[in-house]
């Protein structure tokens, strides 16, 4: 049963980004696709999947840089401050290896989940990332201070 | 984005997650002006507050809870590592950190945009929330207190429900 709706998200997944003219992948095995806009500032790579084991649908953007050693500590008081400030999703960053990305989630327990929601998503993902990724990267490079992040964001 | 439709659709997510908690008699206080609810719960450890709200303006269940406990200065850093540790461990929900009051939170959201939610969702948020910050708090806590330094955090086996 958890299988046969996480096909139908996939599906509702498809036909919502079909609606957007987005050209994507399927990974139908996964109920997932992958598809990457050029951004306004920098590109955005995004993976959708519906989760049968969880019933959530789950977006991920993948920053396109690492965090180099000497400022993971940054990166971790920046991506929990930058958490706090979010309405929706949250960014996720592995101290260990330095790899950041985007996350929304969306349970769909018992719920149907609209085309709307799935361009919601999308839209949000895109927004913030295009948005936020250059800071990220200007802080990892020096560029800025953890400090005038904190203040731009 | 507030449209009639969807404040319809956000009072509608305000009224099932009343209903859910009646139907577990749990205690709860309620703002149906604002849309939102607030209760809490007593966990193996220490005490789990939630604040539930459907938020009109974004179509968004939001189901957050503050962390019972400041943030001791000089674990702050300790503290951002350890939560981004879990973050990167737990498939929904995340930690975030208000710097400004050293205050913690876990937050959980679902679009209610143009979707009727369903009983079945609010069970989901709202259990799933309770399980995870349980799970985690008590060691949070140690770590924001000094009591816990950040590799016995990492060290610690969280379970694999998380992921």
């Amino acid at each position: 049963m958890a299988e046969v709706t996480a096909k139908m998200i996939f599906d509702t997944v498809c036909e919502a980004l079909t609606d957007k003219e987005v050209m994507f992948m399927k990974l139908e095995e996964e109920n997932a696709v992958t598809f990457g806009f050029a951004g306004d500032n920098v590109p955005v790579d995004i993976a959708l999947f519906a989760n049968a084991h969880t019933d959530v649908l789950t977006l991920v953007s993948r920053l396109k840089f690492t965090v180099c050693e000497e400022k993971r500590i940054d990166f971790a008081v920046a991506v929990a401050d930058l958490n706090y400030k979010m309405v929706i999703g949250s960014f996720d960053f592995n101290f260990k290896d330095g790899y950041i990305s985007f996350r929304i989630t969306n349970s769909y327990r018992g719920t149907n989940i609209s085309k709307e929601v799935v361009h919601v998503m999308v839209g949000n993902a895109y927004n913030t990332v295009d948005k936020i990724a250059p800071l990220l990267s200007q802080l990892n490079n020096g560029e800025i201070q953890l400090d005038q992040l904190l203040k731009m964001i | 984005m507030k449209s009639e439709k969807t404040l319809l659709l956000a009072q509608h997510a305000h009224s099932l997650v009343k209903s859910f908690l009646d139907s577990n008699r749990l205690k709860y206080d309620y703002d149906d002006q604002n849309l939102n609810v607030v209760l809490e719960l007593m966990g193996d450890d220490l005490k789990i507050s939630l604040r539930i709200t459907a938020d009109a303006e974004n179509a968004l269940l939001v189901v957050i809870s503050q962390l019972p406990f400041k943030i001791k200065e000089d674990c702050l850093v300790d503290f951002a590592i350890g939560c981004s540790y879990i973050n990167n461990i737990i498939s929904d929900g995340n930690l975030e950190i208000d710097l400004a009051h050293k205050t913690a939170f876990f937050r959980m959201t679902v679009s209610f945009f143009d979707t009727e939610l369903d009983i079945g969702v609010i069970d989901y948020l709202i259990s799933r929330l309770v399980y995870t910050v349980d799970k985690i708090n008590d060691k949070l806590f140690m770590l924001a207190s000094g009591n816990m330094d950040l590799q016995q955090f990492l060290d610690t086996k969280f379970g694999g429900g998380e992921s």
